[in-house]
């Protein structure tokens, strides 16, 4: 819905804009580095033909729904970048479905021109996800990125499209570069006024050197549904600069979850606080306590238990944050950078007064997120259930070894609810059989379900630390 | 649309007391036996002065048709009621100890009571008087005198305090004190009259019917400032107008004898609830035989280690006789059940050669009560089912613990925690029941400032382990005598290890 106010804060907007048009037809961009200064609009120009909106389907339990964000074409072949807010870890692969690129009306009056892709996946390690083209149809445009160093007082650019009830127009404005701040990310604070999430940043020489991130107050999302227009009421005030992104772009994804994700095998980690690193003689030193060692893992491998201090990675000290809590995701983020087989050393604080000491792990791949794990959806009761994940099993204190499903989603006024089924449950039997993964659970319960279909199922199921019996009794 | 579950709690959720604003819960089983209650005849005090009078028994109104008699509301009746019962219920006015911001806090309420004997002995709720450290008791005469806590227990929301005799004597107050009656054979219909002292005013009666003698909550849990509540008894629910200050006071027949403990309710929806009298009466007992001088009385309960769910529905499933067994759902890791391999989905055939049959929810706490009444240490003989094969396993009794440790406050490093029960730490999947957890902490202190949090289990203090609360008190000391400025602690939030230094003033 857009309201009156918004209607006229659009109005402004689009007078700076111009509508975006199909690759085919569009100018090559300007040559990176090129010591010009551009215009807003010289550079919507250049800017506009590499703007994609990226569509797909959510295919949930409870119905479909189009998911839209902006993208940016990347290569010649269709590289597709856009921020993995709109592809969201709580999604699970499989229900993300039909994903598009859709160009935006050319300014010539030309229609949205919507192209078969494939999703590639999400880059943890700069929180951009990717799709191509399936077919070589258009002829892209692609964005250079340029590393150059953006400075307090700089004039930047962003470009960005403006939501579907807009048409997705291009529109560009200015802004200038306030702060440079530290943490795992490292955001840069402007004097606001940027285009929307997902949007490329451009210097005064119209080089590409950022985006705008996902941020508090900000929907990443083209279709949001509501406040259509908040970016351009209130516009985003953070970028980051394009190298935060170079890992991802050089090495992108080829497949949803094929680049292993390194993985040190702690959890819980707390940045210390200033007392505490002077109480164990760290000065001024940035240190990270292990809160818990997975067995099995790297970190369990190589010796490491919890409470035991991390001052050092590979010879250098930790990078320092702006609040001892971002120091555990600094360091994530530092080994998320890395590879699996990747030799990791650490130095370490295991006793106060003790000399540090270092220890070398070799990284291993962190487990697969609940996203990947294999589910099945029983419609005719109304729940569906998946595989256990690490993160399942650690949460729960349940062994490795014991079965169970996660009950991810209970119809609401369906026999699963009525029959007092909850989300998080965890399924340990079915019909007093036990439970071991979802394709043998599938099995019996379809096959039971068949033969008996006025019978009620019998779940047995964790919850808490309680357990539960519970009848699951169909329509009769 | 509110779902069944969302009005239970919503039923189940409210205290009357002004004391406490949590929720706890209760239950009763019309099936259980009268007992046969033993009725208080002499009401000489040892010093030889009256203090009270006991009315002739009077006939009852008898009504016939049902098979069941009871009283109703006559004129004559209820005039029996304010006669008797009236004058010996009481206002209670009482200060409890609570651990609020890292520090022992009082909390005043005010809730009602039943003089039940003539040592001076007032029933009351544990939300109106447990942990209470001052009382004061409004009597029928107007007159107030000091009381003390004799024993408490939160698994009942029961509560035993007495008068100060001392002071009685001395001032030379009288009283008067009512009878228990039975709440067997309470019929759904029957009037019963609630007295007690609503929002603190005098006492008041109102009255009304029994609407069900059965109510079960199930299968939500209650508990009273985290102390598990409502799981050995059934309840009464009535339609008699009752509101908060009302907590404690008796719900009485026709024949005005106390049937009922009222403490909790929707305001405004006549739907209120009592605890049955006989669930309260073992209770008593217990409490005035346990209780010694600056010992408080208290109930001591058998565990298992197992909770039921009813079978109704599911005898097909189990090829099982109808009404015939307890389903077992919940068996408590290291529990005695556990260590003789019981099994989530066996059901229970018997308890010590006795049937324990749970078809509905309603007989849950009945069987519930029966294990809690087993003997500590004792050998329990079981019989059981799993799949189509009938076991026996011998189990020891071991005692039921709370999983409400004890507490304390530690001024200088301004926190307040609690004792790890093991069965905190089974509801909390602790790996052991080890060290102390944070209950509350002092803004701006030293605990709050190195960013301790309640639920923080301490396990270490400057590298030494503390196993428990005395543990725990015996390293502050020591830390405080020797006017250390800096103390180490090496807690666990969630399953991660963590450290925190608090800095400490010198006083």
């Amino acid at each position: 819905m857009i309201t009156t106010r918004n209607r006229i804060v659009l109005a402004l907007a689009v007078c700076a804009s111009i509508a975006g048009g199909c690759a085919i037809d569009a100018k090559p961009a300007a040559k990176p580095g090129a010591a010009v200064v551009v215009t807003p609009s010289s550079l919507l120009q250049q800017v506009r033909p590499s703007l994609v909106c990226v569509r797909y389907t959510f295919d949930s339990e409870m119905g479909r729904r189009e998911l839209e964000g902006a993208g940016m074409v990347l290569s010649e072949n269709g590289l597709i970048a856009f921020t993995s807010a709109i592809v969201p870890m709580a999604i699970p692969d499989e229900q993300m479905i039909n994903f598009k690129i859709v160009i935006p009306p050319g300014v010539e009056g030309a229609d949205e021109v919507e192209i078969d892709a494939t999703f590639l996946g999400r880059d943890d390690r700069a929180d951009i996800a990717f799709v191509k083209p399936k077919a070589d149809t258009c002829k892209w445009i692609a964005l250079k990125p340029a590393v150059q160093p953006i400075d307090v007082g700089d004039t930047i650019y962003s470009v960005g499209l403006l939501p579907k009830s807009s048409g997705y127009s291009a529109y560009a404005r200015q802004s200038t570069v306030s702060a440079k701040l530290r943490g795992p990310v490292k955001l840069i604070l402007t004097s606001g006024n940027l285009t929307a999430i997902g949007s490329p940043v451009f210097n005064k020489a119209g080089e590409f050197v950022g985006v705008v991130p996902e941020q508090e107050g900000q929907t990443p999302m083209l279709n949001p549904g509501e406040n259509e227009m908040a970016s351009l009421v209130n516009p985003p005030v953070f970028i980051i600069s394009v190298s935060e992104l170079m890992p991802a772009i050089q090495d992108p994804p080829t497949a949803p979850n094929s680049r292993k994700t390194p993985w040190m095998g702690v959890v819980q980690m707390t940045g210390l606080k200033k007392e505490v690193a002077e109480f164990y003689g760290l000065k001024g030193q940035p240190g990270v306590q292990i809160g818990d060692v997975i067995p099995g893992a790297a970190a369990d491998k190589a010796g490491l238990k919890g409470g035991e201090i991390i001052t050092m990675v590979n010879g250098q000290p930790l990078e320092r944050g702006d609040t001892p809590e971002e120091l555990p995701m600094i360091l994530g983020r530092l080994v998320a950078k890395m590879n699996v087989g990747d030799p990791l050393k650490l130095t370490v604080i295991t006793k106060r007064g003790e000399a540090p000491k270092d220890v070398t792990l070799n990284l291993l791949e962190r487990p697969a997120p609940a996203s990947t794990a294999a589910r099945f959806f029983a419609e005719d009761l109304g729940y569906t259930v998946r595989d256990m994940v690490f993160q399942d099993r650690y949460a729960r204190h349940i062994d490795d070894n014991a079965g169970g499903l996660v009950v991810t989603f209970v119809k609401p006024q369906g026999s699963a609810q009525a029959g007092g089924l909850q989300r998080n449950d965890v399924i340990t039997k079915i019909n007093q059989t036990d439970v071991t993964n979802v394709q043998p659970f599938k099995d019996v319960y379809e096959a039971f379900r068949k033969a008996t279909p006025k019978e009620s199922v019998v779940l047995e199921v964790l919850r808490g630390t309680d357990t539960q019996v519970l009848r699951i009794q169909p329509p009769q | 649309m509110l779902s069944t579950t969302m009005i239970t709690r919503a039923i189940a959720g409210v205290l009357l007391g002004l004391i406490s604003s949590r929720a706890p819960g209760q239950t009763t089983q019309s099936q259980v036996k009268s007992q046969g209650e033993v009725p208080v005849t002499s009401v000489t005090l040892d010093d030889g002065s009256k203090s009270s009078t006991q009315p002739a028994q009077v006939e009852q109104t008898s009504i016939t048709g049902g098979g069941e008699l009871f009283p109703d509301a006559t004129p004559a009746n209820v005039l029996k009621v304010t006669e008797k019962v009236f004058p010996a219920v009481v206002r209670i006015d009482v200060t409890q100890e609570v651990y609020e911001n890292g520090k022992k806090a009082n909390r005043r309420g005010i809730g009602s009571g039943t003089i039940f004997d003539a040592q001076g002995h007032i029933l009351t709720n544990y939300h109106v008087a447990g942990r209470g450290v001052e009382f004061f008791v409004t009597l029928a005469n107007k007159e107030r005198v000091k009381a003390k806590l004799i024993g408490d227990d939160h698994w009942t929301d029961l509560a035993v305090i007495q008068l100060d005799m001392d002071e009685i004597k001395s001032k030379g107050v009288s009283f008067t004190y009512a009878d228990f009656g039975t709440s067997t054979g309470l019929v759904p219909g029957q009037d019963v009259i609630a007295i007690g002292t609503p929002f603190g005013l005098a006492r008041t009666l109102t009255l009304g019917v029994v609407s069900n003698t059965e109510r079960t909550f199930y299968p939500e849990k209650q508990d009273i400032d985290d102390y598990e509540t409502g799981e050995f008894s059934n309840w009464i629910q009535m339609d008699t107008p009752i509101a908060p200050g009302n907590s404690g006071g008796p719900l009485v027949d026709l024949n005005a004898k106390i049937v009922g403990v009222n403490t909790r309710g929707m305001r405004g929806q006549a739907l209120n609830f009592a605890i049955p009298i006989d669930a309260a009466k073992p209770v008593i007992d217990a409490i005035l035989e346990s209780a010694a001088d600056g010992k408080k009385g208290r109930v001591t309960r058998g565990y298992l280690g197992i909770d039921f769910r009813p079978l109704q529905d599911l005898e097909s499933f189990y090829s099982i006789d109808i009404n015939k067994g307890a389903l077992i759902s919940t068996v408590d890791k290291n529990s005695p059940a556990a260590a003789a391999g019981l099994k989530p989905q066996d059901i229970l055939l018997e308890l010590n050669g006795a049937p324990t049959n749970v078809r509905f929810p309603e007989e849950i706490s009945a069987v519930k009560q029966r294990i809690a009444s087993l003997a500590i240490g004792q050998d329990v003989s079981i019989k059981y089912r799993r799949g189509q094969e009938e076991k026996t396993a011998t189990l020891k009794v071991e005692k039921l613990e709370s999983k409400v440790g004890e507490e304390q406050e530690f001024k200088q490093w301004g926190l307040s925690v609690r004792d790890i029960t093991r069965a905190l730490a089974q509801e909390q999947r602790f790996d052991d029941d080890k060290g102390v957890i944070v209950t509350s902490v002092t803004p701006g202190f030293s605990a709050a400032l190195a960013e301790i949090e309640p639920g923080d289990v301490v396990r270490k203090i400057d590298g030494d382990e503390v196993l428990d609360l005395e543990a725990f008190a015996a390293a502050y000391d020591k830390a405080v005598k020797a006017g250390e400025t800096q103390v180490l602690l090496d807690i666990k939030r969630g399953r991660g290890v963590q450290s925190k230094v608090m800095k400490v003033e010198k006083k």
